[in-house]
């Protein structure tokens, strides 16, 4: 399918298929920063997540708003300090593997003729998703076929090289106390292997090889955190409102909540685990399905209502054995 | 005493209370006090009286157990010929009942947890429970 005949040659959409869920489920925000910044200590809970952001261009935004001006002087400077040798690093990886497009006089040089295009250039700087922990910014670039973008009549010629610098610079323009994670997505991580900009981040450092992720592995990594992640909310829940006896108390719990918030892929967790040990899982399948197949005559039957979700589970394929 | 019960109740000590059943979903303090123990008893998601009051605040579970003939009173002595319950709240939101024994005696449904008896009304005495906001009793 195309709009008047036209491919859409970008990957955006997949990209928000994958990606927008997340905004309704921290734990996989938390799984996929997890891998990203290869620690788990170091993602909590208040992972925030963006996708297509234009991080330079929105900043200046907020600056014309407050009158804050001399952001080229400064984008420029920064960019300098941050990423001083770039140009003479994209030399050395040229000679000794070319691949890369070859450099003209004003790429990556941060000079009085080149300043205003390298300012633009940071600018218009798109990334596709962006993840933001307490300590590291990790910034996605999204491929349907692994070609990076380069255009040698821009200074930062390369795109995930572009992306990278744009990151550090608004790193350390807001205070520089973050880590910037470049990751890659592609259809085939041999293929994304393969290509000079990613090999290039890799011998720099600034990639990791771990962080070049196919779909697939990128699926994986979302869902296998999903279970782990709900018998850890499961387990808080029941421990800490096992004592109370307001329903309203126990199902406005945080981690009761959380558990509502990582939606249909916990309905057969629930409902095994409602199948092992009773508790009071109702409200969280009412609030998840839409649906409550308890007779208004059972309801505070517990027995009963459980019975009865796990008949519905069955008959929807949720749960392979209804006791 | 289970670990689970002096985690939660630190006031429960050996002498001072008896468990009286094992861990039970089926049926909560609310229940219990109104001498069920087949059904969950709650406003918002279990049992709950045609007529009464559907909120969670004390003025609504004390209504409740009014429906079921008993009369405010003023304290938690034990009279013989009475039973007697403890209507337990926080910030005006009902938390917790206990019912008075003819032994004088009271007996608290913890929650999913077990029932017991205890000495007095200070065995179980957390913050999530609050303080007894009424009394309340009815002929036996």
């Amino acid at each position: 399918m195309a709009i008047l005949d036209i491919e859409n040659r970008t990957e955006n959409w997949r990209t928000a298929c994958a990606l927008a869920p997340l905004a309704e489920k921290p734990s996989a925000r938390v799984a996929l920063a997890s891998h990203l910044v290869g620690s788990a200590e170091q993602c909590d809970d208040s992972i925030e997540l963006e996708l297509f952001w234009y991080g330079m261009r929105d900043y200046i935004h907020e600056c014309q708003g407050k009158n804050v001006g001399g952001n080229e002087a400064k984008f420029v400077a920064l960019y300098r300090d941050c990423l001083p040798d770039l140009r003479r690093d994209v030399e050395r990886y040229l000679e000794c593997y070319g691949g890369l497009q070859d450099l003209q006089p004003h790429n990556y040089v941060a000079q009085e003729e080149t300043k205003q295009k390298l300012y633009s250039n940071l600018v218009h700087t798109e990334v596709d998703i962006v993840l933001q922990t307490a300590k590291h910014l990790c910034i996605g670039e999204a491929k349907r076929k692994e070609a990076f973008g380069s255009d040698s009549e821009d200074v930062l010629v390369h795109q995930l090289i572009r992306q990278y610098a744009m990151a550090r610079v608004l790193v350390e323009l807001k205070g520089g106390d973050k880590h910037v994670v470049p990751f890659v997505i592609g259809d085939c991580r041999e293929s994304l292997m393969r290509r000079h900009q990613v090999k290039f981040m890799i011998q720099m450092g600034y990639l990791r090889e771990r962080n070049v992720l196919s779909w697939e592995s990128l699926s994986a990594i979302l869902g296998q955190d999903v279970e782990a992640r709900f018998n850890d909310l499961a387990a808080e829940w029941a421990s800490e409102t096992a004592h109370l006896s307001m329903m309203s108390e126990i199902v406005l719990h945080r981690s009761y909540q959380e558990i509502i918030g990582l939606g249909r892929d916990v309905l057969p967790l629930i409902l095994k685990r409602l199948s092992v040990e009773p508790n009071h899982w109702f409200w969280a399948l009412r609030a998840i399905s839409g649906e409550d197949p308890v007779p208004p005559a059972d309801v505070g039957r517990l027995d009963a209502m459980r019975r009865a979700w796990l008949e519905w589970g069955r008959r929807r394929g949720l749960v392979e054995q209804a006791r | 005493m289970t670990s689970r019960l002096s985690e939660v109740f630190p006031a429960l000590k050996v002498g001072n209370h008896r468990v009286t059943s094992p861990k039970d979903y089926a049926y909560n303090c609310v229940a219990w006090a109104a001498g069920e123990t087949g059904v969950w008893w709650d406003h918002l998601f279990g049992y709950w009286p045609s007529g009464a009051r559907r909120d969670g605040s004390v003025a609504a579970y004390v209504g409740v157990f009014v429906s079921l003939g008993f009369e405010p009173c003023a304290a938690a002595t034990h009279e013989p010929g009475f039973e007697r319950i403890a209507v337990f709240g926080s910030g005006g939101q009902f938390t917790h009942v206990a019912k008075q024994l003819p032994s004088g005696l009271w007996t608290s449904k913890l929650g999913s947890l077990e029932d017991i008896e205890h000495q007095d009304l200070a065995c179980i005495s957390i913050p999530d429970y609050g303080s007894p906001a009424q009394f309340l009793r009815r002929t036996l």
